[in-house]
């Protein structure tokens, strides 16, 4: 259906792997960029702390050969892509003898969770809004009504974030400063479980959906006054139709499009963004793994969490994208 | 010179029935703007009877479009229709409105608009743009009747039944607007106004265009308004001739008569301006300036322009009267 | 034509001279508010060394916890005791750490940490031990490298630690200070929290490593604002220079551009930021901002690649190609000049953007330690649990001047945008 030929298909698997590879060739190179030999560091850094002694001697080796001193440093980028591809992120160092990549997993459901219901609220909502701020048939108390939700549109996540915490958390106590969910209560997919996740997940979420909402609104609303005075609308008009048949199927269909494409390219944005929304509300999921990652100088840890969020990212951006053509039948080629 | 007057289907030349669908009647519309008001169509008068065609023509901004905008009910802010009636089948269009308004609209009046390129929905198919406006107003229609129908639509108009389900942008240009004759035909109009229908195609495609509005306006009896600064074209199309000039009406009169004898000075300039295939003919250009349309001057509209002005002119403006059988003219000339 | 002819024309073609020059489109109302708002705060880095002292940003140059003196609710506040005297009420440490809890996420990390309360609103108070070894890492691991305290600063981090002050490095950076009054916080019933006596002498209050919030304020702001200048202008050339050429170009140049930009975008620039940041510490203004500039290219580079490919078509440009204009004098001055609206618009958004990476980075602690920057602030009050300790003056001001950064650049673009698309801008008629 539509235009999703096979090389537009190609394509767009295309970027996805220059993405990530790109992305994983960036984090080989940054430690070797890094004054210092950084396994010298660590087994220094290893040997001030008491009670690490356990351990350390597999886990100094498995990191010496990850990161290979052995071999040209050709041999060591092939040998770290192989690794990554195949998931095998190493051990984390502060935590050994964990794998990264099961740590990744216990965090991972939290992070898509929220952030991808809070994306998905955000542009649903603010979609919604701005293009019933620009349509003329908006009752007046609305038009003047709606501008109010914009105005925390400049506010960064986290730092909105923070005073939600302030107000609610800790000024009405409606909700929890932090966590994903109550220890107490069994985990499970039963209802009182269900309630304290969404319980605990309406501040995190809250901070992201109402401060990207105005962007997703502005967008909208200029889109929805552009392509007001495009001939097929003065056509849709002319020929007498409800006015919400207009607004839906002339209107918004039309200017969804641009946004689309906007939300694609605000993924990656929007993935940094949540992760400082996670460390302010010590939400389980990716963002907080990684900030006890740096505070734990784990740089395992690091590096596996950036390339599993930059994976996450290309690969929602490649489900837009395939999924575009089948919402604009213009596209046959990619943009 | 001579231009041949030929009509491809049986013209009215003389009989007129007496039914008069459109009546015009003083309109007035003007443009609000900081400076003043541009009138771009004041006091205009005309009418359009049972199962003819009449050509609107002039020169770039003489107000023809806003004429048949405003009969439309298309004008646009900062325009409005400040004046006059527009009596079509006993509805004065100039203030009807709201939900009787959209009963109206395309149910007695409908548009076939200027470069259909723009004037499709683009994500719309086009049985599904044909169906909204049949749908709007007979209500809910049952599939399969309302598929032959648009199909039948589609061939009334020359255009396969593939077109049926296809998008816009796989349209050529001809066909677009083909389509667009079919969508203003499909609930049976008693006026079809068509915005210079062939201005965007190259000249094979206009013959095509051309003999299908004439094909249409035989075969289901609509009366239709075309609207064009192409003389040639409208000479072989249309059945009276209505000339503008900035705002004004300056002649109205059956197609033969009024090329064989064009009584006002902007007429016979007009005429003189097409280019003839057999002769070879300097180009003729016409002197003095344009006024300004938020102050004409006092008189008749042409005078800054007219070869035979007089002082009358520059003071009293000239009715339109009827000067020969059914050729209105308003000029001082001929007193 | 007749001289009468002429007097109707000059009657009738009246001059339009209703427009004049504050009709211009670049006074919009938006544009200039924001760009007050952004001037307002640099201004603030220029004179307010003049009248206040910056010093007073340095750690321990000013009493601690002292609330801003307009703030209404805290006049009862007006117990003041020379320094020394430790604090062992408890009672108020239940208060602040209410999520103890909250971080198992079966998350393996740190066992130890869990006692702590190892939410990242840290800064236990029951870790009392970890403060002294000077480990300011609070937030997880007690046995945290030792290289976090030998940078020095971050010390102090908890007031109701026990006040071993002479253990403390700090009491020696303002020597004479120990001497002079530093009213130390009392933990008692009506003052859970342990705030000082709130003075004019800070008129935004102090924070718990002793510095001075308008100090800070002043220090820190300007400093953001011009990160982000640095770092969006880096962009900004870089994008010009690439969007350009592959506007212009085409061919297999313009892919290569293109598909590299979009894959830059697609990458979480924070992600990989912090990867960066966490082997190599950026200190500087320019270090830091020639990181963000390496993100900061793409968009550029996308706008105005479409702007040149609409307007390589545009009859203008046509025009000055056919009278034989060079590629440079096309773009400069033919193209230029209508993109610069635009080139505006994104400017700011860029801005905006970086400092906002910036922010977000500090926020994290992976920013200068020496220097009080607004993020590094932020940091340390979130690691002082100062949310749930009332302290909302700590991470607020921050807050509040980078909200004023924000929503200045925010409504310059808007304006921006509405100057380079002047449809917006009659929207508001219908």
């Amino acid at each position: 259906m539509g235009g999703l030929t096979p090389k537009y298909v190609l394509r767009r698997l295309g970027m996805w792997v220059l993405t990530i590879w790109l992305g994983a060739t960036i984090i080989f190179i940054v430690p070797r960029l890094a004054p210092g030999d950084p396994v010298a560091a660590m087994v220094s850094r290893m040997l001030n702390q008491a009670g690490y002694v356990e351990g350390a001697a597999e886990m100094i080796e498995a990191w010496r050969a990850r990161f290979g001193l052995d071999g040209p440093i050709l041999v060591q980028y092939f040998k770290y892509l192989r690794s990554v591809l195949t998931f095998d992120l190493g051990y984390s160092l502060s935590s050994f003898p964990s794998r990264v990549d099961e740590m990744v997993i216990d965090a991972l459901p939290w992070t898509v969770g929220l952030l991808s219901l809070a994306t998905l609220i955000s542009f649903v909502l603010g979609n919604l809004i701005g293009a019933m701020m620009a349509w003329r048939r908006t009752p007046n108390w609305a038009r003047n009504l709606l501008p109010v939700t914009l105005t925390f549109t400049s506010i960064p996540f986290f730092m909105f974030g923070i005073l939600l915490i302030y107000f609610f958390a800790f000024g009405l106590r409606w909700f929890p400063p932090s966590g994903a969910y109550k220890s107490s209560i069994p985990m499970g997919w039963n209802l009182p479980f269900i309630l304290n996740v969404i319980h605990y997940g309406t501040l995190p979420a809250l901070s992201i959906v109402v401060t990207s909402m105005g962007f997703w609104a502005l967008g909208m609303r200029g889109m929805m006054i552009t392509n007001d005075g495009e001939d097929y609308m003065i056509l849709a008009e002319a020929k007498g139709l409800p006015p919400h048949r207009v607004f839906w199927s002339y209107g918004m269909r039309n200017s969804i499009l641009p946004q689309i494409t906007a939300l694609a390219l605000s993924l990656g944005a929007i993935a940094g963004g949540s992760t400082l929304v996670e460390y302010i509300f010590a939400y389980p999921g990716m963002g907080y793994l990684l900030y006890l990652g740096i505070v734990n100088t784990d740089y395992t840890l690091i590096q596996g969490i950036v390339f599993i969020l930059i994976m996450g990212t290309a690969t929602a951006v490649l489900i837009l994208d395939l999924l575009y053509p089948l919402i604009d039948p213009r596209i046959t080629y990619g943009k | 010179m001579t231009v041949t007057v030929t009509h491809t289907v049986g013209s009215q030349n003389g009989k007129h029935n007496a039914d008069v669908i459109l009546d015009v009647k003083n309109l007035k519309v003007y443009y609000a703007t900081p400076t003043g008001d541009v009138r771009a169509v004041d006091d205009v008068s005309f009418q359009v009877f049972n199962s003819e065609i009449v050509g609107l023509v002039g020169e770039s901004g003489c107000g023809k479009t806003t004429t048949a905008m405003a009969i439309l009910r298309l004008v646009q802010p900062p325009g409005r229709i400040t004046g006059g009636q527009i009596l079509l089948d006993g509805v004065d269009l100039a203030t009807v409105e709201g939900a009787a308004l959209r009963d109206v609209r395309w149910n007695k009046m409908a548009l076939i608009p200027q470069g259909a390129m723009n004037s499709l929905n683009p994500v719309m198919r086009i049985h599904w743009q044909i169906a909204d406006a049949i749908q709007a107003h007979e209500g809910r229609q049952s599939g399969k009747e309302l598929k032959e129908r648009i199909i039948n639509l589609l061939s009334t108009v020359g255009l396969p039944s593939r077109v049926y389900g296809m998008y816009p942008h796989e349209l050529s240009g001809g066909m677009k607007q083909r389509a667009c004759i079919a969508m203003a035909i499909a609930l049976n109009p008693a006026l079809v106004i068509a915005d210079e229908p062939t201005s965007a195609l190259d000249v094979v495609v206009q013959r095509v265009v051309g003999e299908t509005l004439l094909d249409v306006k035989e075969r289901l009896g609509v009366s239709m308004i075309v609207i064009g600064h192409d003389m040639g074209l409208m000479a072989q199309l249309v059945d009276r001739l209505a000339v503008m000039y900035a705002g004004r009406m300056v002649e109205i009169s059956p197609v033969e008569t009024v090329f064989a004898e064009p009584l006002h000075p902007y007429t016979q300039l007009l005429i003189e301006s097409i280019p003839s295939i057999k002769e070879r003919k300097p180009l003729k250009l016409t002197e003095g300036l344009t006024h300004d349309l938020r102050n004409p001057p006092p008189g008749c509209i042409f005078q800054l322009r007219c070869p035979h002005v007089t002082d009358i002119c520059r003071e009293v403006n000239p009715p339109l009267r009827e000067l020969r059988p059914r050729h209105y003219v308003a000029c001082h000339l001929y007193e | 034509m007749t001289t009468t002819t002429v007097d109707a024309v000059e009657k009738s073609a009246t001059r339009v001279s209703g427009l004049n020059r504050w009709d211009s489109p670049w006074l919009n109302p938006k544009f200039l508010t924001g760009m007050g708002m952004v001037l307002f705060v640099a201004l603030m880095g220029v004179i307010g060394p003049l009248f206040w002292d910056a010093d007073l940003a340095r750690v321990a140059s000013s009493p601690q916890n002292l609330p801003p003196p307009w703030a209404p609710g805290y006049e009862q506040i007006v117990e003041k005791e020379i320094s020394g005297v430790s604090i062992s009420d408890s009672a108020e440490t239940s208060t602040t750490s209410p999520s103890s809890g909250s971080m198992t996420g079966g998350n393996p990390l740190a066992p130890k940490a869990e006692s702590g309360g190892s939410s990242m609103t840290g800064g236990n108070p029951l870790a009392p031990k970890a403060e002294s070894g000077g480990s300011s890492m609070t937030g997880g691991n007690p046995l945290a490298p030792k290289t976090e305290s030998s940078s020095g600063s971050m010390t102090g981090g908890n007031p109701l630690a026990p006040a071993n002050t002479p253990a403390k490095d700090t009491a020696s950076d303002t020597t004479a200070a120990t001497s002079t009054v530093r009213p130390n916080v009392r933990a008692t019933a009506s003052n859970p929290y342990g705030f000082g006596a709130p003075s004019w002498e800070h008129p935004l209050g102090t924070e718990s490593n002793g510095r001075d919030m308008l100090a800070v304020l002043i220090v820190g702001a300007p400093r953001s604002l011009r990160v982000g200048l640095i770092a969006a202008g880096i962009g900004m050339l870089v994008g010009i220079f690439l969007g350009f050429s592959a506007g212009f170009m085409g061919g297999w140049v313009d892919n290569v551009i293109r598909t590299i930009s979009d894959a830059v975008i697609t990458i979480p620039s924070l992600a990989v930021l912090i990867v960066i940041s966490a082997y190599v510490r950026s200190v500087s203004v320019e270090n830091m901002a020639l990181l963000l500039a390496l993100f900061a290219w793409p968009g550029p580079t996308r706008l105005i690649r479409a702007q040149v490919l609409t307007m390589r078509e545009r009859g203008y440009v046509q025009m000055a190609r056919l009278s034989g204009a060079s590629r440079f004098d096309i773009m400069f001055r033919e193209m230029m000049p209508n993109l610069m609206p635009y080139l505006a618009a994104s400017f700011t958004g860029n801005v905006s953007g970086a400092i906002l990476a910036a922010t977000g980075l500090e926020a994290l602690g992976l920013g200068p330690t020496r220097i009080p920057t607004l993020g590094m602030t932020i940091f340390y009050a979130i690691r002082a649990a100062a949310i749930l300790r009332g302290m909302w003056w700590w991470w607020g001001i921050p807050i509040a001047i980078l909200v004023v950064i924000f929503s200045g650049l925010f409504l310059m673009t808007i304006g921006l945008d509405e100057i380079a698309n002047p449809r917006l801008r009659g929207a508001q008629q219908k």
